[in-house]
């Protein structure tokens, strides 16, 4: 009997942990991929997205894009982490550097502030970063190219 | 060859630096220091127990812009400083690069995938069929000339390839080979071409791979009386991760012909090893790895090289710590030629890549 109610409770408590993370990626704060809005940049498909941060060239219309990293919320990185490359930090750093000095391919600009990221979103046309769905919407000079929480739902 | 290396720097520099930077232009920077102590107990000709040292730093940078690359790695270790890659490439597409400059081969896959950064291998060891040309090893790892390198996707996998053709190296007078470059004032300058095709699964993952390796090449020799070797090199790879276990595995058959003036003579050897590690994205891990040679005692290419390790067994265990650094212990027993060797090694790596 105690091992089913601690069963029961284990099983609770791991449900309540997954519904909690989930709300937190893809509830009231969501993640949205953006670059500036003069941008050459078109819509993204998730791979594309993946494909992008994790070093491969991706290539729209004769240009390749540039990713950005928004290293400036620890929690934000996270949700990036858990929803667009889907691994965890030490695992994603290793694979792209491991790709880098593999080929050569260039790493992830990284940004820790805001202000860095808006002047490389608005002077860099082929750049994308991420950020908080909720900042990005006052911002008529950024465009969302791609929302991971709504091809989940989808 | 050091003033070889020297002009090859200076011009894939300037050709670099002639590029004006774009605004997709990037660099990279990625140091990987390395400390190791090794402990071994050697049987032949005479028993002996010693330990060594080794100290070094490898220093690999990038430029990557639209279309010009530039890559270069240089090892300085306290027994060794060397430019190990110079390499200029044209990305035909987003996936296709056309490489100029020195190269490590494609036949060796795993040198494709750690190079020189020991951190990024779980093991502190390779095996002995992927050593270095001046580490004792047996085959040519270093090439100088032109390489193609793409990949297509299928479904979610991709279709990798690499096309080398470039010069190789030459069997000097002390019986090790010795890497040439195009322009190098002695030696002869005898073509190695190398091919590499595989399969993934997972385009994002290097985990899941399969591929099949050939080489062609012909080694001039510095000792022989006929001087000429023809070597064709086959083999075949497997990389596959399974949750928290990775086997990397890769098996070689080694064709060589030996022009001894008016007879020819000629042999094969085959190598394998496979090594299972355990650990995935957890801060400790452990592997172990076994080597095996075949035909290797009726071999003459092989028995040119007394030191080549033609079996060993290894155990070990990784500690990842601070992010970008490992510790690492590593137990082995080794076969050569005429021989046992047993060996401890402990070392501290770390990767560290700016900016």
């Amino acid at each position: 009997m105690k091992f089913a109610q601690w069963l029961i409770g284990l099983c609770c408590t791991a449900w309540l942990t997954c519904a909690m993370g989930d709300n937190l990626a893809c509830g009231e704060r969501r993640i949205v991929l953006v670059s500036g809005s003069q941008s050459s940049v078109q819509q993204l498909s998730s791979t594309e997205v993946r494909k992008l941060f994790m070093g491969f060239p991706v290539n729209q219309r004769g240009q390749y894009i540039v990713p950005v990293l928004n290293l400036s919320d620890t929690l934000l990185y996270e949700v990036f982490l858990q929803k667009v490359v889907f691994m965890s930090a030490p695992s994603y750093e290793r694979r792209v550097m491991s790709r880098t000095f593999r080929q050569g391919d260039a790493r992830p600009l990284k940004m820790t502030t805001q202000r860095t990221l808006s002047e490389t979103l608005h002077t860099n046309p082929v750049a994308v970063s991420f950020m908080w769905k909720e900042d990005a919407h006052g911002k008529p000079d950024l465009k969302i190219v791609q929302e991971p929480c709504r091809n989940l739902e989808e | 060859m050091r003033d070889g290396i020297r002009g090859a720097a200076f011009a894939l520099t300037l050709l670099a630096v002639a590029h004006a930077p774009t605004v997709a232009a990037q660099n990279a920077f990625i140091i990987f220091p390395e400390a190791s102590l090794t402990h071994q107990s050697v049987k032949h000709s005479g028993s002996y127990e010693d330990g060594r040292g080794v100290v070094g730093v490898s220093l690999f940078y990038a430029y990557d812009s639209d279309k010009v690359r530039f890559l270069g790695e240089a090892i300085l270790h306290t027994d060794e400083q060397e430019i190990e890659r110079l390499q200029a490439g044209w990305r035909v597409q987003p996936q296709t690069t056309l490489w100029l400059g020195r190269y490590h081969n494609p036949l060796i896959h795993w040198n494709t995938l750690f190079h020189h950064g020991t951190y990024l291998q779980q093991s502190i060891s390779r095996p002995s069929i992927t050593a270095f040309e001046d580490d004792g090893g047996v085959m040519q790892t270093h090439l100088t000339g032109g390489l193609l390198e793409g990949a297509a996707p299928i479904g979610a996998g991709e279709l990798g390839y690499a096309l080398a053709l470039g010069v190789g190296s030459d069997l000097d007078i002390n019986n090790t080979l010795e890497p040439r470059l195009l322009f190098a004032p002695h030696g002869k300058r005898t073509l190695n071409t190398s091919a590499r095709i595989s399969y993934r699964a997972d385009a994002f993952n290097d985990n899941k791979e399969a591929g099949l390796l050939f080489n062609r090449s012909d080694i001039f020799s510095e000792k022989l009386p006929a001087q000429d070797i023809q070597q064709a090199i086959t083999g075949g790879y497997l990389h596959w991760e399974w949750k928290q276990l990775r086997l990397l595995s890769a098996a070689y058959w080694v064709h060589s012909v030996i022009s001894l003036g008016a007879q020819d003579t000629s042999a094969t050897f085959g190598n394998g090893y496979a090594q299972l590690e355990y650990g995935g994205e957890q801060n400790w891990g452990v592997f172990a790895r076994t080597e095996g040679t075949w035909g290797g005692n009726s071999d003459a290419y092989l028995s040119i090289f007394p030191d080549f390790v033609r079996h060993r067994n290894l155990v070990g265990v990784r500690y990842d710590f601070m992010r970008r650094q490992a510790l690492k212990l590593e137990i082995s027993n080794s076969q050569v030629q005429d021989g046992s060797q047993r060996a401890v090694t402990l070392q501290w790596s770390g990767g560290f890549p700016f900016p």
